[in-house]
């Protein structure tokens, strides 16, 4: 039997006047995924994050979240929820010992030992009011007071965007540990390549409201190449004839090709059957993400 | 936090703010309420005092809980909701038990007035207003506003006299569905998602915030952040758009200063017209109902030659301009150098004088006009005829000018709303003096003050943009 998945959108569109911020997005996130949110800036990551608390709601389509429409989410479902958001507002008038006593009241699941542990990785001073914090603190807190329940699904929208590198480090070995946990849901939005890459296995690219791709993160590195080619003998041919050709520089002897979508070794393969000379190695993800996003609504 | 500890939470939320916020609203009221109803023996005024203090005291703690729904966690909080919707409930039914409390303690019996009716009038005051704040952006403006109908109350004799309202009061079963249907829709509302997904990461301001001038900017910036130059009806768009033209063709001329001066009126046509219609059209019917009702109740006050209705509308309508140079000027990002910011402000100050002089005669004449066609009413068994405010005055309004400057450069930091809001009602009283005062001391008096202002106004506006730090 397939397995329910945590969030279900379904032909979701989200307009703000006539800006289209969400066109006709549908996707499935099974449990226990970490999922890397990508896009460049105004693409739609945000709105898309908030659709799955109902923190927004769509303008045509369907969100379900643990099986219930969004809109409906009723107490239970929205305790095992944490979510931040790239500036979050939390009291400021409370010190951060009694947002994090307000926030435990009525959690079950609260893990005291996480948030002690927190409390002193992220060096936060129980005692100080919170709206004396700088944003980087009140990031912190934010992500706390958001991960102490030990939420079954955890959206972080630019998580890290406001925290120094030691800080950055800390939360990306914070995430490390909840991965453990088996069953949790993550979704995870950055800028941040290389944080994303360390911790997700899925990557999803959002561009211009529309879902570019939405895959495994090895499935990626397994089907996007770049081809070293070397003519022997007579010139190169123009186009290249490899397979998933995306894209070609160069000159008539020697030129670099980047394939996608196509297993390496069919790839390899190709070469070899049109006899010049090439070098099939693997994409950095950073070149990946680049490929898809500026693929111009192409999906992936 | 225990879950009664969260309970005590809600029911008594910020103690030290909430007391802020009360003394402002309550005190002031309270005592006006008991001294007016120990001296007329009016139950009408005690009830409407009570009804005000009510009011107040419901603004007061749902400013403070819609802070907390406005929190990000608390969206995601278990029970956190309908815990709320408790706290509002004690707090409504607590208020209207104290509240025919009062009143049956400044009157023997509430003066003949209904126990029920006054339960029932005073747990729908609360829901209402509570039920408004949460509705309202501009709530924490609220504790301030309702000053002016409460005075127009207590000013309106003929409602006050001892017994006038009592057929009203005696209608308990009205009053108590009334309340019942209220407190039903705020219940509603607040265990209901809608209100904590929309407030949900929102920044909500408290009635001590019209003197937090950061604050106000954060909050103007954010409700302007959602993108409503493009929007709103056609003029409003084409003001917008003919500006940043002037401000183009200005720049590409060299002249810097005025290219900066109609940025800044862009930015105040965004900042100050609201680009929903339906706002707009509330408050055209609202100063439309003012300009008709005040017309008339001019000629039942007691110096009705002293048009001063009239006289608060014009002084208002002249004063709005103002407010948006409290605001804007320091909101507005400076990519000029701080003598061209300057300059710009002076002629900004010098276009908006002009506006407030043209409103003022738009309003002489709209009063004239209505003057001729309006016949006179029968009310109350009393003939009451539509006055014909005289224009004096108008020559008045570009003299205040340099006073509302003053009043902004006075404030060392950069200026929030205060210092506009307290215009008008400057306006008014500083009028009434000039009309006590005949005009031929009045006006030379006040050319006098008027250059007075200026030169120091300009001084400490120049001072601030060559010394001051600049938080953009």
């Amino acid at each position: 039997m397939t397995e329910q998945p945590v969030v279900r959108l379904r032909g979701v569109s989200k307009l703000y006047g006539a800006t289209r911020a969400l066109d006709d997005v549908s996707l499935d996130i099974a449990p226990g995924t970490i999922v890397g949110v990508l896009g460049p800036n105004g693409s739609g990551k945000t709105t898309l994050l908030g659709h799955l608390p109902g923190l927004i709601l769509p303008t045509s389509g369907t969100v379900e979240t643990f099986g219930v429409p969004a809109a409906r989410l009723g107490d239970a479902e929205l305790a095992r929820i944490g979510y931040v958001s790239q500036e979050p507002r939390l009291p400021e008038w409370l010190t951060v010992g009694e947002t994090i006593e307000f926030v435990r009241a009525g959690r079950d699941s609260w893990d005291g030992a996480l948030a002690g542990r927190l409390l002193a990785d992220f060096e936060l001073d129980p005692a100080r009011s919170v709206g004396a914090l700088s944003p980087g603190l009140r990031q912190r807190l934010a992500i706390l007071v958001a991960v102490a329940p030990r939420p079954d699904l955890l959206v972080l929208d630019e998580p890290a965007a406001s925290l120094d590198p030691v800080a950055r480090h800390d939360f990306l070995r914070l995430l490390m540990e909840l991965i453990q946990d088996q069953g949790r849901t993550i979704l995870i939005s950055s800028h941040v390549l290389s944080d994303v890459e360390k911790v997700v296995d899925t990557v999803l690219v959002i561009n211009r409201g529309q879902v570019h791709c939405h895959q495994p993160l090895d499935d990626l590195r397994e089907t996007y190449h770049r081809v070293d080619v070397m003519a022997v003998g007579a010139d190169l041919p123009d186009p290249l004839p490899l397979p998933g050709l995306l894209t070609v520089s160069g000159d008539r002897r020697r030129a670099m090709a980047v394939c996608g979508h196509v297993p390496r070794q069919q790839v390899e393969a190709a070469a070899r059957v049109l006899g010049f000379e090439a070098k099939v190695r693997g994409l950095e993800f950073e070149e990946i993400y680049r490929l898809i996003a500026t693929s111009d609504g192409r999906k992936v | 936090m225990s879950a009664m500890g969260l309970d005590r939470r809600l029911l008594m939320p910020r103690p030290g703010r909430l007391a802020v916020r009360l003394s402002f609203g309550v005190a002031f009221p309270l005592v006006v309420t008991v001294v007016a109803t120990a001296r007329s023996g009016s139950a009408t005024l005690a009830w409407f005092g009570a009804l005000f203090v009510v009011a107040q005291v419901a603004l007061a703690v749902t400013l403070t809980h819609k802070e907390l729904i406005a929190a990000g966690p608390s969206f995601f909080q278990p029970g956190l909701r309908k815990r709320m919707a408790v706290a509002q409930a004690t707090w409504a039914l607590g208020m209207a038990v104290a509240a025919a409390a009062l009143v049956g303690a400044l009157l023997p019996g509430s003066g003949g007035a209904n126990a029920l009716s006054l339960l029932g009038a005073f747990v729908g005051m609360y829901a209402f207003m509570a039920l408004l704040t949460l509705r309202l952006s501009w709530a924490y403006q609220l504790p301030y506003w309702i000053y002016y109908p409460w005075f127009l109350f207590s000013g309106a004799n003929d409602l006050a006299r001892p017994g006038r309202m009592d057929p009203y009061l005696d209608a308990p079963w009205a009053w108590l569905a009334v309340g019942a249907l209220l407190l039903l829709g705020l219940m509603r509302v607040l265990t209901g998602a809608g209100l904590h997904r929309r407030l949900h990461g929102t920044m909500v301001l408290g009635t001590e915030d019209l003197f937090h001038a950061k604050r106000l900017q954060a909050h103007r910036q954010e409700r302007m952040a959602h993108g409503r130059p493009g929007r709103g009806p056609a003029w409003r768009r084409n003001l917008f758009a003919a500006e940043l033209l002037r401000a183009s063709r200005a720049a590409t001329g060299g002249g810097a200063a005025v290219a900066h001066r109609h940025r800044l009126f862009a930015m105040g046509v965004v900042a100050a017209i609201s680009a929903r219609t339906w706002v707009l059209t509330v408050i055209a019917a609202v100063a439309s109902a003012s300009l008709v009702i005040f017309g008339y109740l001019d000629s039942l006050g007691p110096i009705p030659s002293l048009d001063r209705w009239f006289a608060g509308l014009m002084y208002t309508a002249a004063a709005w301009p103002y407010w948006g140079l409290g605001v804007y000027v320091f909101a507005a990002p400076a990519d000029v150098s701080r003598r061209t910011a300057l300059r710009a402000e002076c002629g900004l100050l010098a276009r908006l004088t002009l506006l407030a002089l043209a409103s003022a005669v738009a309003l002489a004449l709209v009063f004239a006009i209505l003057a001729a066609v309006l016949p006179p009413v029968t009310w109350n068994g009393q003939v009451v005829t539509f006055v014909a405010a005289r224009p004096h005055g108008i020559w008045l309004v570009p003299l205040l000018a340099p006073l509302a400057w003053l009043a902004l450069a006075l404030r060392p930091s950069p200026n929030g709303l205060w210092s506009g809001i307290a215009a008008g009602p400057l306006f008014i009283v500083g009028h009434a003096l000039l009309t006590v005062v005949p005009y031929r001391y009045s006006t030379p008096l006040l050319v006098v003050a008027s250059l007075v202002a200026l030169v120091i106004a300009y001084r400490l506006r120049r001072r601030w943009w060559e010394r001051a730090d600049i938080g953009y």
